[in-house]
């Protein structure tokens, strides 16, 4: 199952797809699911939704909770309904995020809609060369906090930054290496890069724009591809205003116990 | 008026007493009354005739979390109904004590507790007003980015209880894009911690209480995300030959993936409404001629004529040659909201809109918070206001409007824009007018209105409240709304709530009312 | 009784209680009663009689400081102290109003101010002799909570006057150094009636009248109008009397004077007068620089708790409205706060110990060391 609502830009579609497959068939329409799974593109729509996966492109698209805007939901008793497709509602509780994330504990999505984007028009790699570990996040905030949202952040120190430097052929030294990654409209991810500098400019941060090929694509595979980036909270958490990866709560593993015990 | 002695066992008050100190509660009848009804204009039909709603026994203001988690331990002893209440701003009566009981007023839970400027994050008690957390955040140069027009009047616990939306809703969200964290004393009687899970693994609890409208428990704290205030605001207002040709114009802008803060697309009489008020030269220019026939017939005898005879005078309104109004408005760094500005000038024009300059902006800013007013003189003069917020996705829009319109405007005049919009579809808040009767007369019109609306919106695919809730004014529907999922939340009720002294009456039809009922 | 109002109460009761987050006492107490709307519907429903006027509503009606940010905060412009007057006032002939209020009276008989003390004695401890035999035609009225609570307001005032070689005005030299605006305000007409009847015979030979009090100036001005005691001179505050004199005259600033500080506008002041940009005038003219304000500031200002005989009804309530208004100047790090009310210098003293509290002409008789030859 598969289908694609054009004008709402929704594609309705069979969890048990792999993200990878799922991918491939919005590209030949011109489209992306935005959605890069933190456990590689293998892994299946039904157990990111379950596990709520993080999405390496969170920033610009959101996680697997802002994607699904509905779909239908089997209970463990076998109790099967539907969840219409809408953006918000304040009706009571939003069961779209609280059965994503419950590992099946409250339901599995049989079909789930999830908002598709038009591929990024634009596509850029950005490296910005931070005096220390506590700037660089602070090049982070400068972003996040004007709304400029790139597809992917990342911070590198000592040795990573300067590897993935010399992996580039350049010949500058710093503490810390901020690589983002821009997309979207041409005009827009022009103006984000000015902006970007504009932000940083009392520092005198300096930044790199590596647009040939060949460094696109030893970004793209050493920071995207290659490396899953398991531990994507405890690292990136602040730079996305989100308190640092926190356990469960007592409250969440106790109303985790009810409902395993209470089987409605 | 004759006010019911309230029903309390004077152990209880000495319980109360004990928890709260005597300042801490009132059983005055001067002070029951007040706290009878929220913001339904269904209860201001009521006032309008003397006619009360049900009256709670005692209102209680805590001071802290442990007060709050004591007096549920008391009222779980003595089965007696909480009610939480915040700004008393809801309109879908969800503070009203149907069966009696105990309002607990938040408003003592005022604090700004923490702003974390490293994380951008702010730390709140839910007690605090709106606009009072919003000046605060300033103050230290920050935003909630919340601009609900209820802003005035409203309190966080009930933004969150009742997910509520702000104009600036496109870019910063609505109120539950914003919760990180909550602090939440459950109809158990115990304080429950949530966490962010947002993009990572867990159980979402903060969505299982933003949205529960007091029936699971008590909001008494949260985290919210914030901004650093925007250097720069820009403002436009353009015109688009009719609702279809707008509605696509907000659909590409989403879809392009830009956040302007703002985003609303008035229909025909909307319009006019909105240009017809404003003093401005600019834009009263804009429409000459075609203002103040319509401002007029709304400002004078002429309403009476118009409101009586509903099914002759809407189809004529909505096919005044106005055109809709699209406003805009953008925030953020100044190379940015001029590239945004740029590119949606662009999609607006292809699609035929004429551009009245950035007056139309600007003026809504200003007067943004206005409309609210408007609702004393039309019942001072003998009509009825309401509002229905519904959601739905772009494919269904445009007949998602036309069968609300349809189904409202033969007993009303209503008119509507598209308020909040995403990139997979949006929400539409219908205004309706119609004249005051004989208390029963306008109880059944209004009852009426609401059915025909809701019913068209749920046989189009939408959802039946984008931001206002559901309260005790909507709960007949959410059965629907909500197919088998219904159950899901009974379970959360049977967990959260296991002696049922939350909100009773709100939300949904609980199987144990609708048994009792039957039997 | 109340039928003038039946419009704006009848705004108030449809209205989706729009004012209420301006209104100090509502976000205090945190008792939908005592909001604007709260208080507006019930007595909508005295009004309609639908309910009778007990001790319970009258208390109600003490529950306001009569501070108008509803006013300013509402589109329809609704005064909602002028309908509580109303109320109050029948609720004293009753005698149904709160005991603090009788108490009130009690005290205010013994000298015919709220502090049951001899002010003029007072003030004649403050200033010298001279001030009080001068026959003069303008003259200073310093209010009786100036004299009780910052007799140093006074004092600094004709420091400054001869600063600046003003040599013409005498002060109020009368046994009663009270307007009446406590008692006005908590509904006690008749006790006002004559307490102003007997101002009025003492204030009218006077061409001008300058206080440092808004309150007075309001009550002098307007309230006496409309008793039928108006004044034919003028009565002006004492920014208005001061600003001439300030900008034409040549004197000496003592350059340490350039300290943080904060300007809190009296909602008398700025609500009632409309005075709001002249004090910053005059501080900047004064200092070189623009005070720092608190973000509700102008006439969206909010009241300090004293006003109304709120703080009579309702003290702790009242004090904890000035010490929320205070927090903003502990956050801004400010040691200085500069205002222009006895009652609003008075609460906030009594609310913080560490912070310094001025007049404003303190402040400018602080500023200024002497007229340059
Ligand atoms: C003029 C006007 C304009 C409005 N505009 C908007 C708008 O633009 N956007 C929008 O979203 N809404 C709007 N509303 C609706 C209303 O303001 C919102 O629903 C708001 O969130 C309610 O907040 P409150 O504090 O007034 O809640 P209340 O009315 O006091 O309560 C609402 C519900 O929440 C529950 N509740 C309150 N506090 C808590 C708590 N701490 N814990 C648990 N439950 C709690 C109550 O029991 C009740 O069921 C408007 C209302 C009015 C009157
Ligand atoms: S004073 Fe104005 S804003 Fe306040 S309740 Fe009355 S009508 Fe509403
Ligand atoms: S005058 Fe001040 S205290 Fe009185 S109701 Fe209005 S805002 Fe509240």
């Amino acid at each position: 199952m598969f289908h694609l609502h054009k004008i709402s830009l929704i594609a309705v579609v069979d969890p048990e797809m792999r993200v990878i497959d799922y991918e491939q068939k919005l590209n030949a329409e011109g489209l992306t699911s935005g959605y890069r799974p933190v456990t590689g593109m293998q892994t299946p729509l039904s157990a990111c939704l379950a596990e709520r996966t993080a999405n390496l492109f969170f920033l610009k698209y959101g996680g697997i909770e802002e994607l699904c805007v509905g779909g239908a939901v089997v209970t463990p008793q076998g109790v099967a309904f539907p969840i219409k497709d809408y953006p918000r509602a304040a009706t009571g509780c939003d069961l779209r995020r609280v059965v994503i994330g419950s590992r099946g504990l409250l339901g599995q999505f049989r079909e789930g809609s999830l908002k598709v984007f038009p591929l990024p028009e634009a596509l850029v790699w950005g490296l910005a060369l931070f005096e220390g570990p506590e700037a660089a996040l602070e090049g982070v905030r400068r972003m996040v906090g004007s709304f400029i949202r790139p597809l992917f952040v990342r911070i590198m120190e000592e040795k990573e930054g300067s590897g993935l430097l010399r992996s580039l052929n350049l010949s500058e030294e710093a503490k810390v290496v901020l690589a983002f990654k821009l997309g979207g409209l041409k005009g827009m991810v022009e103006a984000e890069r000015e902006a970007v500098m504009k932000l940083n400019e009392a520092d005198n941060v300096l930044f790199h724009w590596p647009v040939r090929p060949a460094e696109v694509e030893v970004l793209d595979q050493t920071l995207i591809v290659r490396e899953p980036c398991l531990d994507f909270w405890t690292k990136y958490a602040p730079l996305a205003g989100r308190n640092p990866a926190s356990p469960a709560t007592d409250g969440e593993e106790a109303l985790k116990k009810y409902l395993r015990e209470n089987p409605c | 008026m004759q006010f019911e002695p309230p029903k309390l066992k004077k152990h209880f008050l000495d319980h109360l007493e004990a928890i709260v100190g005597p300042d801490g509660y009132s059983v005055k009848n001067l002070d029951r009354f007040n706290y009878s009804r929220d913001s339904n204009f269904k209860s201001t039909i009521r006032i309008h005739h003397s006619a009360l709603e049900p009256l709670p026994d005692v209102i209680v203001w805590p001071k802290d979390t442990r007060q709050l988690q004591a007096l549920v331990r008391l009222a779980i002893r003595t089965k007696m109904p909480m009610i939480p209440f915040g700004g008393g701003s809801g309109v879908c009566g969800g503070t009203i004590a149907e069966t009696g009981g105990m309002i607990v007023d938040m408003k003592k839970m005022y604090r700004l507790l923490k702003v974390d400027s490293a994380n951008l994050l702010a730390t709140a008690e839910a007690g605090i007003m709106g606009y009072t957390l919003e000046k605060e955040l300033q103050r230290k140069g920050y935003t909630l980015g919340h601009f609900p027009s209820s802003i005035l009047c409203a309190s966080l616990g009930g933004y969150l209880a009742a997910r509520s939306a702000g104009q600036n809703s496109t870019r910063y969200g609505k109120i539950e894009d914003m919760v990180r964290e909550l602090e939440v004393v459950t109809g158990q009687g115990e304080i429950v911690q949530t966490r962010d899970v947002e993009n990572g693994d867990g159980l979402d609890l903060n969505q299982i209480f933003t949205g529960s409208e007091g029936t699971l428990g008590f909001i008494t704290r949260a985290v919210l995300k914030i901004y650093p205030l925007a250097p720069c605001q820009a403002f436009r207002g353009l015109r688009f030959k009719n609702m279809k040709t707008g509605i696509e114009a907000v659909r590409r802008i989403m879809q392009t993936g830009l956040k302007p803060s703002v985003v609303r697309l008035y229909d025909e009489i909307d319009t006019l409404l909105f240009m017809g008020y404003k003093k401005n030269k600019g834009i009263t220019e804009v429409v000459k001629g075609l203002a103040s026939p319509l401002k007029k017939l709304f400002m004078s005898t002429s309403l009476w004529g118009a409101l009586s005879a509903p099914k002759l005078v809407s189809p004529v309104l909505q096919h005044l040659p106005t055109g809709c109004l699209l406003i805009l408005m953008h925030e953020g760094v100044e190379r940015l909201v001029r590239e945004e500005q740029k590119i949606i000038m662009e999609i607006c024009r292809d699609l035929g809109a004429e551009d009245l300059g950035e007056e139309p902006g600007r003026v809504w800013h200003e007067h943004r918070y206005s409309v609210s007013y408007k609702a004393s003189p039309l019942f001072h003069s003998g009509a009825f206001i309401d509002t229905i917020e519904v959601a739905t996705t772009w494919d269904k829009m445009e007949a998602l409007y036309s069968a609300m319109l349809k189904a409202m405007s033969s007993h009303c005049l209503v008119m509507a824009h598209l308020s909040h919009a995403y990139p997979e579809g949006g929400s539409f808040y219908f205004t309706f007018l119609a004249s005051l009767g004989g208390l029963k007369k306008s109880e059944a019109l209004y009852d009426l209105i609401w059915d025909k609306g809701i019913t068209a919106c749920q046989e189009t695919g939408g959802v039946i409240s984008h931001h206002h809730g559901v309260g005790r004014l909507k709960k007949k529907y959410v059965d629907r709304e909500w197919g088998g999922g219904a159950a899901l939340y009974r379970r959360f009720k049977d967990y959260y709530d296991p002696h049922g002294i939350m909100n009773p009456g709100k939300l949904i039809e609980l199987k144990r009312e609708k048994k009792e009922k039957v039997a | 009784m109340l039928e003038t109002f039946s419009k704006l109460m009848e705004y108030c009761t449809y209205c989706p209680r729009l004012c209420q987050s301006a209104c100090p006492v509502a976000m205090t107490e945190g008792n939908e009663s005592f909001s604007p709307w709260g208080l507006m519907q019930t007595l909508n429903q005295l009004r309609k009689g639908e309910i009778p006027l007990d001790s319970e509503l009258a208390a109600l009606s003490y529950k306001c400081l009569t501070c108008k940010a509803c006013t300013t905060q509402c589109e329809h412009g609704n005064e909602i102290p002028p309908v509580l007057h109303e109320v109050r006032k029948e609720a004293v002939a009753r005698e149904l109003a709160p005991p603090e209020i009788s108490g009130f009276l009690n005290k205010f008989h013994k000298h015919n101010n709220p502090f049951s003390k001899d002010l003029l004695q007072k003030l004649k401890n403050i200033l010298p002799s001279k001030y009080f035999d001068m026959n003069p035609q303008t003259i200073y009225y310093p209010s009786c909570t100036t004299i009780a609570k910052c007799p140093e307001v006074v004092h600094d005032t004709f420091e400054l006057f001869e600063k600046l070689k003003i040599d013409f005005v005498g002060v109020y030299p009368e046994a009663i150094q009270c307007c009446g605006y406590p008692l006005i305000s908590g509904g006690m007409e008749y006790d006002f009636i004559d307490l102003a009847e007997v101002n009025f015979h003492a204030l009218k030979k006077y061409k001008t009248i300058v206080s440092g009090s808004p309150a007075c100036v309001y009550t002098l001005r307007e309230t006496y109008k409309k008793y039928d005691f108006g004044l034919p001179g003028k009565v002006v505050t004492i920014n208005e009397f001061l600003e001439p004199y300030l900008h034409n005259i040549n004197y000496r600033l003592k350059k340490s004077m350039r300290t943080k500080l904060m300007y809190h506008d009296p909602c008398y002041l700025s609500r009632y007068l409309n005075e709001v940009s002249l004090p910053r005038e005059l501080i900047a003219h004064v200092s070189g620089y623009q005070p720092m304000e608190f973000f509700d500031h102008g006439e969206c200002t909010h009241c300090s708790g004293q006003g109304g005989c709120y703080s009579i009804t309702s003290k702790e309530a009242s004090d904890e409205i000035a010490r929320r208004r205070l927090e903003e100047v502990v956050e801004k790090k400010v040691q200085t706060l500069v205002t222009q009310c006895p009652s609003c210098v008075h609460k906030f003293r009594k609310n913080s110990e560490r912070l310094v509290v001025k007049d404003l002409i303190s402040y400018l008789n602080d500023s200024i060391e002497g007229v340059k030859e």
